[in-house]
């Protein structure tokens, strides 16, 4: 124990301390162990609440079980093509090549996906993935994943540190030095010192007013991996999911899985016309999710919504026994939350704030940031999905680069040869720093900073943008963060949600800074990043990711960068795509 | 419908309240809305400090399980409609059976200890290489793991187990049942490990088949169902002479938080 202001901290040590407690977390936190060294996890929640629980579709792995044709080099089309080329083509190919394993994997430690009449694991269409191609659990196989990755971190005996929220992170001379944190239970303050840290934090929906994610999902880690030095990549590509419940007002925003359209659930507006003809009549409810979700926003402006402000998923057709099966959670989430019953009604859905492209920039094989000794995988890293994500692509990504950052960072760890310092000083600045929120006498509320940055964010920064939005949005964010600096929050350092909102708001606004600025920069559409103001895609922003790193006064500072170049083996895996005219020939 | 609706909690801040105490909260209801809506809107409207667990808002995370109007649920699977006939109001407690922190937030480490002690994970019949080829499994035997894997770690069924609220030590329903999702895989050969936390005075003997569990299960996994089959397996084990008896009780555990 040591005195810092009147408080104290407890020290802890590990080989790698992982932030973060989903898939991307966990599966890092298996790596680490399994080569022997000392790995600590600590989550802002409870274990297994992490947002990786609501995953629901699927997996996708070319495990090719029910399409012979399917295979690792098509899965990699196909994200490729989905991402619109700016997504780094090293990732996607070790995502495909290695998703299999990480699936099979999953098995031997005890985790129980559908089966084939054969007995073989079963795999599910969906939306752009050009075989049937995603191994699931019903409807929910976030969190049968993730009950798998903590039944093994139980066994393996990592330690495990739930309600513990991290507020800065450490640097020394060669690599990371460690994190503060503090306590919920307690809100005593804890400092972790580890040479190598895993960045494994999600992403950051609850900037927007509708969004399908968790409250956890505020985008500590991208805050906190911004300070300390990392560059962020492709903040303006925000995927807003097609299919959210918008009935009644306290759901709006839950997901409506992909699988109702997987699983043959089709759209209608108010009139009853099946309107996905009129944007991709070839694959019409299986479009990319960029797409359809603009067909439903495009469908509502248009005067031909639903009551509510959606379009109508329909699923009926298959009847009750069929989608009982299928789609068990859905039946139940719809019942209990809005008492429809879909086997017998149509759901009423509308877009919602679904996950984040961007992110922390991290080389292809490592998740390595440019700050030594950190690391980032799954959601909080950028790179994988480019201008949209793939569904399926997401569980993948959290298990192959989980695993990938737990390998690099406990390569490095094992390689640092020093225990890393951090200086007294810095601990009582950032106690005091984290404790000016209780000692504000009068102040602006958090919960309604909170509530204007996602009305600010949903109409400047949201599925249809404009350079003079944008601009406008931008400018209130940035009088927002001046606001921050005053947050009050009453009560004790013991449970105090107030107290924890106004920390998670320093990230929230930087990072709803970062996507407007970026959203400016980039002067086309592509994907989920949709302008009117530049409607058509532009060959040459086709070869740019917008990249921000933190100034020597630690303001974002933009620029673009070159897309990753494609590799001759990965051109001749592209080529079929040069005849396909939805897609744009790789460069 | 727009109704105000007077939501009575209780309210406890160990280190600023001698005990703990009701408070009452007017909360505007529209139709639809669940227990939790109307906790985020005091929180946001009224008390930024009111402590509870919540994160998902859908039933699929199981933080938010408390006592609404004397029953154990999800706040966000509940309806204030549902509830407040009863008793005209709303009233929330925390979760029973577990150390009080604050407001309606428990100390659950108790509880994540007796889930590890039933070595929670599938122990293969053999060890597997890293190259072979996952086996085949029945459709009907995945069914029946698949809805015991179900399971939420909400703490409902341990709030509202009769045993787990005079016996500190009985393992509950979510051990449990944890417990018969893998003794019951076809791939696992753990139940020489497991015995002897399962066949305890702490362990399956002491489930008194109440059947609170099962009632109050927010995923509806017959749960006193899983934990009487485990018995049968455990007795099958003893009287095949695989085992010996179960008279030694377990050491109890502090219930102070381990760092694994």
């Amino acid at each position: 124990m040591t005195a810092a202001g009147g408080q104290a901290w407890e020290t802890l040590r590990h080989d790698v301390l992982v932030i973060g407690a989903g898939g991307a977390g966990l599966r890092a936190a298996v790596a680490v162990s399994e080569v022997g060294l000392s790995v600590g996890v600590v989550s802002k929640s409870l274990l297994g609440k992490a947002h990786t629980v609501m995953a629901e579709g699927g997996v996708a792995a070319a495990l090719g079980h029910l399409d012979a044709e399917d295979s690792p080099d098509v899965h990699f089309r196909d994200t490729m093509k989905s991402g619109h080329f700016v997504n780094s083509a090293r990732m996607a190919e070790l995502l495909t090549a290695e998703a299999p394993e990480r699936v099979w994997e999953l098995e031997r430690w005890g985790a129980v996906f559908d089966r084939t009449p054969a007995g073989q694991i079963l795999q599910r269409a969906f939306g752009a993935h050009s075989y049937r191609r995603l191994c699931h659990v019903g409807d929910h196989t976030g969190k049968e994943l993730l009950r798998t990755l903590q039944n093994r971190v139980t066994q393996l005996g990592v330690a495990f540190y739930p309600e513990v929220i991290v507020t800065r992170l450490f640097r020394d001379d060669s690599g990371m030095a460690g994190a503060l944190a503090y306590r919920r239970v307690d809100g005593r303050f804890v400092l972790l010192r580890a040479p190598a840290i895993v960045l494994a934090t999600g992403g950051w929906g609850r900037v927007y007013a509708v969004t399908s994610n968790s409250w956890e999902s505020t985008g500590d880690g991208t805050a906190l991996a911004f300070a300390a030095g990392a560059d962020l990549m492709d903040m303006e590509m925000v995927q807003f999911h097609p299919t959210g419940m918008v009935w009644p007002p306290g759901v709006r925003g839950l997901l409506v899985t992909e699988g109702v359209r997987g699983e043959g659930g089709i759209l209608l507006n108010a009139q009853g016309r099946r309107f996905m003809a009129d944007y991709d009549p070839k694959r019409m409810e299986l479009s990319s999710r960029d797409v359809v979700a603009r067909a439903i926003y495009q469908e509502v402006q248009a005067g031909r919504g639903t009551p509510h402000g959606g379009a109508r998923l329909d699923i009926t057709a298959r009847g009750a026994a069929f989608i009982s099966r299928k789609l068990p959670s859905m039946r139940a989430q719809f019942l209990a939350l809005a008492d429809v019953d879909i086997t017998r009604e149509a759901m009423e859905v509308a877009p919602t704030c679904h996950y984040m492209m961007g992110g922390v920039r991290v080389d292809p094989d490592t998740c390595a940031t440019r700050v030594p000794g950190l690391f980032a995988a799954g959601e909080v890293a950028a790179g994988l999905h480019g201008a949209n994500r793939l569904g399926g692509n997401s569980l993948a990504d959290l298990l192959v680069f989980g695993k990938r950052a737990g390998d690099a960072a406990a390569r490095f760890a094992a390689a640092s040869v020093h225990l890393p310092v951090v200086a007294a000083s810095e601990i009582e600045e950032e106690v005091a720093r984290v404790l000016a929120p209780l000692r504000q006498p009068l102040g602006p509320s958090p919960y309604g900073l909170h509530s204007a940055l996602q009305e600010v964010m949903t109409r400047c920064g949201g599925i249809v943008r404009s350079g003079p939005g944008l601009q406008n949005g931008l400018q209130q964010v940035l009088e927002m963060q001046e606001r921050a600096a005053r947050l009050a929050a009453p009560g004790g350092t013991l449970y105090n949600p107030g107290w924890n909102l106004a920390l998670e708001l320093d990230a929230m606004l930087l990072l709803g800074e970062a996507i407007l600025r970026s959203a400016l920069e980039r002067t086309e559409s592509r994907g989920a990043h949709y302008r009117t103001d530049f409607p058509e895609e532009d060959a040459a922003w086709g070869k740019q990711n917008v990249v921000i790193t933190r100034d020597r006064g630690g303001s974002p500072s933009l620029r673009t960068v070159p897309v990753a170049a494609v590799t001759p083996q990965q051109q001749r895996v592209l080529a079929p795509l040069t005849q396909d005219v939805t897609g744009r020939a790789p460069s | 419908m727009g109704s105000d609706v007077l939501f009575q909690v209780m309210r406890y801040d160990p280190r600023r309240d001698v005990e703990p105490y009701w408070a009452e909260y007017p909360v505007a209801v529209d139709d639809g809305d669940t227990v939790l809506m109307g906790l985020m809107r005091i929180r946001e409207d009224i008390d930024g400090s009111l402590a509870f667990r919540a994160s998902c808002r859908s039933g699929i995370c199981g933080s938010d399980g408390m006592v609404i109007n004397g029953r154990s649920r999800l706040a966000c699977k509940t309806q204030v409609a549902a509830v407040v006939s009863d008793r005209g109001r709303v009233v929330l407690e925390p979760l029973r059976n577990l150390r009080y922190v604050k407001d309606l937030v428990v100390d659950q480490t108790p509880f994540w200890q007796k889930f590890r002690r039933v070595e929670p994970y599938l122990m293969p019949e053999e060890p597997r290489s890293a190259a072979e080829r996952p086996m085949v499994l029945p459709q009907a035997e995945f069914d029946r793991l698949s809805k015991a894997s179900d399971c939420i770690f909400c703490e409902i069924c341990y709030s509202e187990c009769p045993i787990n609220g005079v016996d500190r030590g009985f393992l509950g329903p979510q051990a449990l049942i944890k417990a018969f999702r893998f003794e019951f895989d076809p791939r696992d050969d753990g139940a020489a490990a497991r015995y002897a936390p399962l066949s305890n005075v702490e362990g399956a003997w002491r489930c008194r088949t109440t059947f609170n569990c099962t009632d109050s299960c927010p995923k509806g996994i017959p749960i006193t169902e899983g934990i009487q089959r485990l018995k049968r397996k455990l007795v099958g084990e003893l009287l095949s002479g695989m085992q010996p008896a179960y008279r030694t009780p377990m050491p109890v555990e502090s219930p102070e938080e381990t760092s694994s």
